[in-house]
């Protein structure tokens, strides 16, 4: 990565910071990016807030989502069948 | 649930309790096979592989966890195995995936909300964000949602994702930084008004 960095670099490494530590050399070139970019700021800001919130929500409820009745039947079919063989 | 049922030769009990565990839990293994493939009967086939994985290990089945908790068990297995058969190995078709809808209109809602600061606290207690925020999870495509949920929702390491789906961290990262990228915009782009309301 060079100096100075561009917006799509440092994207790229705002990402990796929230799975990865960085390298001396990576961290240094993003916050001086940070300082000076401000709209990358409000992206690390808003990438981090939405993992924060993310993290630990409970899975929705997706209450319209059900097992379709032709494919319960073709899995108790698929279990009789199974059986037989083993 | 009697552990005994499962030992000896009660094959047709077996199937019998299996198939009552398909109407008593199928719904919900369904549920969350479809929170991650985009393909409603893909989620069909995973909880079907996933009551026929349980008939033949049914013997492991002892009744320590709940029959719900030891089905869901085998399900998040399938459901890895079945990413980690089709995420792409090279860095172009994981940017092919990745590219998201950019129509000039919706480009513009975004530009205007680069500075918004995000708060977790207001978005958690907000029930309009938190419900836009998890459309956007479901709008993600689906090779990338399984790794953004592992890591993101689930707080899995890095290292632990990598090694049960076959990534190379350079893959890993390059997901992760489209997945976010996409997350942001669509939340940006629908949640506006309930974070200005």
């Amino acid at each position: 990565m060079r100096w100075p960095m561009s917006c799509e670099d440092a994207g790229e490494l705002i990402s990796a910071r929230l799975d990865l530590e960085l390298s001396w050399h990576q961290r240094w070139l993003l916050r001086f990016h940070l300082l000076v970019c401000k709209k990358c700021a409000a992206v690390a800001q808003q990438l981090r807030a939405l993992r924060d919130t993310l993290l630990g929500m409970p899975e929705p409820e997706l209450p319209d989502e059900k097992l379709p009745e032709p494919a319960q039947e073709r899995i108790k079919a698929a279990l009789r069948q199974a059986s037989a063989k083993l | 649930m009697k552990p005994e049922l499962f030992c000896g030769n009660f094959m047709p009990d077996a199937v019998s309790e299996l198939e009552q565990w398909v109407e008593d839990y199928g719904d919900d293994l369904f549920r969350y096979a479809r929170y991650r493939v985009d393909d409603p009967n893909v989620a069909a086939d995973l909880v079907q592989a996933t009551y026929l994985a349980a008939l033949k290990g049914r013997k492991n089945f002892r009744g320590e966890s709940s029959p719900k908790g030891w089905l869901m068990g085998i399900l998040k297995h399938k459901v890895l195995d079945h990413f980690r058969a089709r995420l792409p190995d090279s860095l172009d078709a994981l940017e092919e995936i990745g590219k998201a809808p950019a129509t000039p209109e919706l480009e513009g809602w975004v530009q205007d909300a680069k500075s918004l600061r995000l708060r977790p606290e207001q978005m958690r207690s907000n029930v309009e964000l938190r419900e836009t925020l998890q459309r956007c999870v479901q709008a993600l495509p689906g090779k990338f949602r399984q790794v953004f949920l592992m890591r993101d929702q689930q707080g899995e390491t890095t290292a632990s994702i990598c090694e049960q789906l076959g990534l190379s961290v350079s893959n890993f990262n390059v997901i992760m930084h489209r997945a976010r990228k996409q997350l942001r915009e669509c939340f940006l782009q629908h949640g506006i008004t309930s974070l200005n309301g």
